[in-house]
């Protein structure tokens, strides 16, 4: 199996390369006021608005960093319906493809509970390499917000208060 | 939304990670080592390490300073150039329908649809046959075992004067083995340049021939790396040169 590694801060996390539908350059980005914290903005990703999550900003409180190894990861996420729309995740360092098997991640053996996305863990000689289910990345709150289908819907969910965080 | 991010102190920090944090200016450069123009293939090839990976660029030392210059800060205007290409739509050319392989006997290159290929082999030895020294079949071959009529093509298409046996060996030159009506055949080329895939738009008609003595086993021409190539009628060749076996 092929994994797109990336760093959030100095840790290394993989997502599934076949969940992968392009790696972009960091483009620019139409910002959404009153966007729940870790939406970037919204892009145009050959003539569709895409919106775009900062993984960093979502994980760690800062946004992603503009480095040319800072990249714009093009994933198919499933709204709640199971239909697939391109989201754009913002991921810094995202500059090596590796290949593991699956079976070499193990179970971390504690669970946040506040972070559905981190899957198990694998280590090698550099440390710990954990895998980010991109599909579970986005509380489902913001997921219908980004890709609800009626208006009402939207607008509904955009009246929520902003999060603490 | 609570924030879970990854616990830093949870998961050990991998070795040397420091270094490159936070993300480099472009300033901070002059501090790679380029070893590999000193001890490295572009130096004086007398690092150990070469042993082990042949070449610099399989050498995890290399990869890291090239992950290092990505972490520049972005140029001026870069964004705003990629966000223009990428709101373009994507012209993706539409797959090419039909296939054909792309060979060259002496100076002329050719296409045969790649369904009735069956090897592309080294050239070998053409073992002669008694009585047949002249015509289009050179002798046979032994592929696999297996003894194949060899044929000349281009001695056919009027290619070739000389006997290609007595030629000397170029190290693109082929034995190629094709299956037509169930019957193995082979033909030695000069080159074999690959399977090409192109649209049916893409064949013009072939120009007429000077030649009308000699049947026109060009049916079509396909421009390929700025060349023609003909792309050769096959049921007409491979009858043509089933008569001739005879």
């Amino acid at each position: 199996m092929m994994f797109l590694l990336f760093h959030l801060g100095q840790d290394r996390y993989v997502i599934e390369a076949s969940r992968v539908i392009e790696v972009l350059p960091l483009v620019e980005l139409k910002r959404i006021p009153q966007a729940p914290r870790g939406v970037a903005g919204l892009f145009n990703y050959r003539g569709q608005p895409v919106p775009a999550v900062d993984l960093s900003e979502l994980t760690m409180n800062r946004a992603a960093s503009e480095c040319l190894s800072t990249r714009l990861i093009v994933v198919a996420y499933p709204d709640e319906n199971g239909r697939q729309h391109p989201l754009g995740l913002i991921a810094e360092r995202a500059t090596e493809i590796i290949r593991r098997e699956s079976a070499q991640f193990v179970e971390p053996g504690l669970n946040l509970g506040g972070a559905p996305y981190l899957g198990p863990v694998l280590m090698d000689g550099q440390g710990v390499i954990q895998w980010v289910h991109e599909g579970r990345l986005l509380p489902d709150r913001v997921r219908d917000l980004l890709f609800s289908e009626n208006l009402e819907g939207a607008q509904s969910a955009a009246a929520l208060p902003e999060p603490k965080s | 939304m609570e924030a879970h991010g990854p616990n830093s102190n949870a998961l050990p920090t991998r070795a040397g990670a420091e270094s490159l944090a936070p993300p480099a200016s472009a300033g901070d450069f002059a501090e790679i080592a380029d070893c590999w123009s000193q001890i490295g293939v572009n130096g004086d090839g007398t690092c150990p390490e070469l042993e082990k990976f042949f070449h610099c660029r399989n050498c995890p030392v290399y990869s890291a300073a090239a992950m290092r210059l990505l972490d520049r800060q972005t140029p001026a205007e870069y964004r705003r150039e990629w966000t223009e290409h990428f709101a373009l739509e994507k012209k993706r050319p539409a797959p090419g329908k039909q296939s054909a392989v792309i060979f060259r006997i002496g100076p002329e290159w050719f296409a045969l649809p790649t369904g009735i290929f069956r090897e592309i082999a080294e050239r070998r030895t053409i073992h002669s046959l008694p009585h047949r020294q002249q015509g289009i079949v050179l002798g046979l071959v032994n592929v696999r075992g297996e003894l194949l009529i060899c044929v000349s093509l281009g001695r056919l298409l009027g290619l070739e004067r000389e006997h290609p046996r007595h030629k000397p060996r170029a190290m693109y030159e082929r034995l190629v083995v094709t299956e037509w009506q169930g019957k193995l055949l082979s033909f030695p080329v000069s080159e074999v340049s690959g399977i090409h895939r192109y649209q049916a738009e893409e064949l013009k008609d072939a120009p007429p021939t000077m030649d009308l003595t000699s049947p026109n086993f060009t049916r079509s021409v396909l421009t390929w790396q700025n060349r023609l190539v003909n792309c050769l009628d096959q049921e007409l060749l491979f009858a043509t040169l089933n008569r001739n076996l005879a």
